[in-house]
């Protein structure tokens, strides 16, 4: 129970100098990780982002939402090895060569393997999100060079987004930068990773202390089964995993594989449940909004390991 | 190769130093003349002591050479002479030094004897057969041999005797030895027919069978062929000793005793392993083949015996089995039955109508086949049956029935048949007696009067397996003495004029294949493997193991077209209808449609379950002109090498052949079953018997509903979905994303399903991939 994460996701560094330069990894903390690839961090493996010149790095992207380390760090590993992936079919890949010169280089092609993976079915239950940091690479990835189409859910959940006063770095001459370009522009990066990184902890934690006021209600009956569930007995019984709406202002509560069955009905119309585990979310039956299975189970987790303390 | 190296070693050695170290013989010789010249009578004395010394003390000769005496001047000839024997090389060294340890004492005495007369040693040289000799010869010719030519011509030859008595020799024994085998074997001839032929008679001997002059042939004939042998084995002993010599070479030239101890015995080993071998084939009792077989053997035969033609094969197999005047015996066992057809059926079967009084016991059922020709009854047997008769004639309960027309209709038929073409069925024997007989006529029967003598004759193309099951347990009780199945002679059964029939046969007392019980083959299984009626019909053989009997029967040989006893008869446990088997040549089946009667009588006591099974298209004509048969149940078969289609008319026959459980695997190629299973996702095997049973099983552990009924990886992976929703902890970790090890995973998968252990990892992986199931490896 005590690997539960928080946070996980897997970034992309663009070098600001070395602008064809670019650097795939994951992290939990993305703030903290791009400080230790600059070098202002000393602790923390950064050494292939330690090459003269490649500094400072800019962190252009990140994908979020994976549930755990393990496929975070699975999406990473088929991102950087895009030509031999098991997540794309043969048939489909860019690139089947390692070395296949610059078109495994450039933006293009690591944007495009972005949506690649993020349409294989493995990542469409994670419900993965985009978060760009820089404008240009937003532009870039909507550009969509190599013609593949993200699939629907994500604009549904409204998963890719541009951050607020994104970088553009069309406003520097890169040719002739400056010392103070390079430090401004890599403070601003890392303002922004870090102000989107502390919202998302932020907003969980706000979560969280509702869920477990929530929870100290005691006896609660679910909607849907209408057995009871008391996360302050003692009894582990009585201590299933439930989900909670993310809304403020909703209340709604159940047990987890109630509103799971609830919810793959919903997306995949009777009769085909039994052959669907996971749902990727569904509307919430008190307040009608739109939940995110991946994050409902994620404060699920949670919940039952602070119960379990 | 070693020896050509050898030559070309030798031509330059010769080259080089031959010339410097020789002198030509005519210098030589006139060295010693002159120099006996010159020393004149003077030296007789020395010259006898140096022929004293140097034979009782060889060592000391050289020692003495370094004199001046004419002595020496011979000394320092021979000692030049010798020289280039030395300067031939290596292998030439190696060889006069072993030669000389060998011979040491004679060679030096004959040098020392045989120089002042060089001119006798040279003639002497060619005519040296043994190989000391020679050796010690050659050198002395050497030194009168002025040519450098013919000096290496004499070095090469004697460096090839190095090679050949080493390997080539060696060789050449083992072709002798071929050779001598050959010839040796040839002398064999039909010495295996006659071992083969040596069991089968004695049994028939044993049998205490009253037929005398063929028998007494025979016995001669075996005889014989024994004396043949013995005569044969002596040869070989005398033949034998002429190896020695090549083994002591052999042994002098390796020097590994042991390992030439071990080469001869394991060569004495496999000989006798093949003496072995045609013994054992002879203990087996003998078979009935089919045309292609008698082929086989008669080819075997003649391979194994290249002296010997067709026609002796032919007049071996006369004299075996009297004479055939058709080529192929197969064939004319397959002609059916002349004399039937062509006299009045309806006649025999009145005439025995008053016999079958007697003979209308279901006891007499069980032998209405081939079977019964067979005249092995021994005294006691006939005793028995005499008290057989008794019994039955005690029972009167017995009422005339027409079935027993028809029985003895076919005894008829049987005997004809064994009359008309005696000797021309092949008993047995030649080398190959594993495969299993063609046909086969189980018979669980006894001589008991209340039995219910269900028939099965299975049909296949060449194969007919009969059974007579069904024994009632009281009747196992009366006939508790028997302790062999008693075959009632049909002389006992028929009219007078079949006996008159028979008698003829008998008098003959012809021992052939009728007369002998045959072994039965379990493993003959009709294609239609009709395993439900088998394994019924097999149950009573189990129970009455004591009167059980199986007796192969060529069936067709016999009209294979048997009815089941009274419909009056107590009806046992066992019944399960007899399906009366139809193989029938066109004459047959016309001799059918006259004898109307007899086929309605069939059907009125067949019982409910009795069955007709008909494979022959010309008897399907038999359904219409018949409508008792119409009642019976009829089932029609017809067969074609690939399918078997199948026709029931009646539900209530059971169907031997409705397996809904064969599998796709069963029919197709390993490689298909290969790409199958990978497409599946099963783990790879290596064997087709692995692999058709990882399908097999996957077959019955996943439903599939689509129509093609053929599994997919998606089936497979809705079946493993389905596991998981029968798994509240595992569906719970899956749905809040926690890693699973996939170790872990496999294994309580297979714990809810074995099948799961078939699947390959990778298809896991790639079903979690498709089901957002986040498995890690550590």
């Amino acid at each position: 129970m005590g690997a539960v994460t928080q946070f996980y996701c897997c970034y992309l560094l663009q070098s600001v100098e070395h602008r064809q330069s670019f650097y795939i990894g994951s992290s939990p903390n993305p703030p903290r990780r791009l400080r230790q690839h600059n070098g202002e961090l000393v602790r923390g493996g950064a050494y292939r982002t330690k090459r003269k010149g490649s500094r400072p790095w800019e962190m252009i992207m990140i994908v979020y939402g994976f549930p755990n380390k393990i496929v975070a760090l699975q999406f990473e590993h088929a991102w950087q090895h895009g030509y031999k992936t098991r997540f794309i079919k043969e048939n489909n890949r860019l690139i089947n060569k390692k070395n296949s010169g610059s078109a495994g280089r450039n933006i293009h092609y690591k944007l495009a393997l972005v949506r690649q993976l993020m349409n294989h079915t493995f990542f469409k239950f994670m419900n993965l999100g985009i978060q760009f940091f820089n404008s240009e690479t937003a532009a870039i990835f909507e550009q969509n060079k190599f013609k593949i189409e993200l699939d629907p859910c994500y604009k549904e959940f409204e998963k890719i987004q541009l951050s607020e006063n994104s970088l553009s770095l069309s406003d520097y001459n890169l040719k002739q930068l400056t010392i103070d370009d390079l430090s401004d522009i890599s403070d601003a990066n890392k303002d922004l990773v870090t102000t989107f990184y502390d919202a998302s902890i932020e907003l969980d934690k706000v979560r969280m202390e509702r869920y477990t006021e929530r929870m100290m209600d005691g006896s609660i009956r679910c909607p849907i089964c209408h057995d009871e569930f008391n996360y302050i007995s003692e009894d582990p019984d009585l201590k299933p995993f439930v989900v909670l709406c993310t809304n403020e202002d909703c209340n709604y509560i159940s047990h987890m594989s109630c509103l799971c069955r609830k919810f793959i009905k919903e997306e995949y119309g009777e009769g085909n449940e039994t052959n669907i585990l996971i749902p990727r979310g569904g509307k919430c039956p008190h307040c009608d909004i739109l939940l995110e299975w991946t994050i409902l189970t994620r404060y699920s987790l949670m919940l039952k390991e602070i119960s379990s303390k | 190769m070693d020896y050509r190296r050898a030559q070309r070693n030798l031509k330059l050695i010769n080259d080089n130093n031959v010339d410097q170290h020789l002198k030509s013989a005519e210098d030589i010789l006139d060295d010693i003349e002159a120099q006996e010249r010159i020393q004149g009578n003077d030296d007789d004395d020395d010259d006898d002591d140096d022929v004293l010394i140097s034979t009782q003390v060889p060592s000391l000769k050289f020692s003495q050479s370094s004199g001046s005496s004419p002595v020496d001047s011979r000394r320092t000839n021979s000692s030049r002479v010798t020289s280039p024997r030395k300067s031939l090389g290596l292998m030439a060294d190696a060889i006069n030094t072993i030669h000389e340890e060998m011979n040491e004492d004679s060679e030096m005495s004959k040098e020392a004897v045989e120089i002042p007369t060089e001119t006798e040693v040279i003639e002497v040289v060619p005519q040296g057969n043994d190989f000391n000799d020679k050796q010690s010869d050659h050198d002395i010719t050497a030194r009168e041999d002025d040519n450098t030519t013919d000096i290496h011509r004499e070095a090469t030859t004697q460096s090839g005797q190095v090679f050949i008595n080493t390997q080539i020799q060696s060789r050449l024994d083992v072709i002798n030895r071929e050779t001598e085998l050959k010839n040796r074997l040839s002398q064999f001839r039909y010495e295996t027919e006659d071992s083969t032929d040596l069991l089968p008679f004695n049994i028939e001997i044993s049998n205490g069978n009253s037929n005398g002059k063929r028998v007494l042939s025979r016995t001669t004939s075996i005889n014989e062929s024994q004396k043949k042998r013995k005569r044969s084995a002596q040869v070989k002993k005398n033949v034998e000793p002429k190896l020695t010599r090549a083994q002591d070479l052999l042994k002098k030239l390796s020097g590994k005793h042991k390992k030439v101890r071990d080469i001869l015995k394991s060569q004495k080993e496999s000989d006798n392993n093949n003496k072995d071998r045609t013994y054992r084939r002879a203990t087996k009792s003998f078979d009935v083949y089919n045309s292609e077989e008698w082929k086989s053997i008669s080819s075997q035969i003649l391979k194994n015996f290249p002296r010997s033609d067709t026609q002796d094969v032919k007049d071996v197999f006369c004299y075996l089995y009297g004479d055939c005047d058709t080529a192929d015996m197969w064939q004319s066992s397959q002609r059916p039955p002349e004399e039937l057809v062509t006299e009045g059926q309806s006649k025999d079967i009145q005439k025995s109508k008053s016999t079958e009084l007697l003979a209308d016991s279901p006891g007499m059922m069980k032998l209405l086949t081939l079977s019964q020709v067979m005249e092995d009854t021994t005294d006691q047997e006939k005793s028995l049956l005499i008290v057989e008769e008794n019994i039955k004639l005690n029972s009167e309960k017995y009422v005339p029935d027409e079935n027993s027309i028809y029985i003895t209709e076919e005894n008829k038929l049987i005997e004809s048949v064994s009359n008309e073409s005696e000797g021309s069925v092949l008993r047995e024997n030649s080398p190959i007696q594993d495969d299993p007989p063609m046909l086969s006529v189980e018979s669980n029967k006894s001589t008991t009067s209340n039995e219910n003598s269900d028939m099965v004759l299975y049909d296949s193309m060449d194969e007919v397996k009969l059974e007579f099951p069904n024994i009632s347990e009281t009747d196992i009780k009366s006939n508790i003495l028997l302790n062999k199945p008693v075959l009632v002679a049909p002389n006992e059964i028929l009219s007078d004029v079949e006996k008159a029939e028979t008698n003829i046969n008998g008098d003959d007392h012809v021992v052939d294949l009728t007369q002998a019980s045959f072994t039965v083959s379990n493993e003959l299984i009709s294609p239609m493997k009709p395993d439900d009626i088998l394994k019924k019909e097999s149950t009573p053989k189990k129970k009455s193991t004591h009167t059980s009997d199986n007796i192969q029967v060529p069936a067709t040989r016999s009209p294979t077209l048997v009815s089941s006893t009274e419909a009056n008869k107590p009806v046992d446990t066992f019944k399960c209808g007899s399906i009366v088997n139809a193989r029938l040549s066109n004459e047959v089946c016309d001799l059918i449609q006259k004898q109307d009667e007899s086929f309605k009588l069939i059907g009125d006591n067949m019982k409910s379950d009795d069955t007709i099974i008909y494979d022959s298209e010309s008897c399907d004509k038999i359904h219409d002109g018949s409508t008792d048969i119409s009642k019976a149940n009829v089932m029609e078969l017809k067969y074609s090498c690939k399918d078997v289609q199948m026709k029931i008319n009646e539900s209530n026959i059971r169907e031997p052949i409705e397996n809904e459980n064969i599998i796709v695997s069963q029919t197709s190629t390993a490689q298909e079953m290969r790409q199958t299973m990978k497409s599946i996702g099963l783990k790879p095997v290596r064997s087709k018997s692995q692999m058709a049973e990882s399908l097999e099983i996957m077959s019955q552990t996943i439903t599939v509903n689509s129509i093609n009924s053929i599994a997919t990886r998606q089936n497979l992976f809705d079946h493993i979905t389905k596991l998981i929703q029968g798994q509240p902890f595992l569906l719970e970790q899956i749905q809040t994303f926690q890693p699973i090890l996939i170790d872990r995973f496999i294994s309580e998968l297979i714990e809810i399903d074995p099948f799961i252990e078939k699947i390959d990892e990778s298809t896991i992986q790639n079903w979690a991939d498709t089901n957002g199931v986040s498995l890690k490896r550590s």
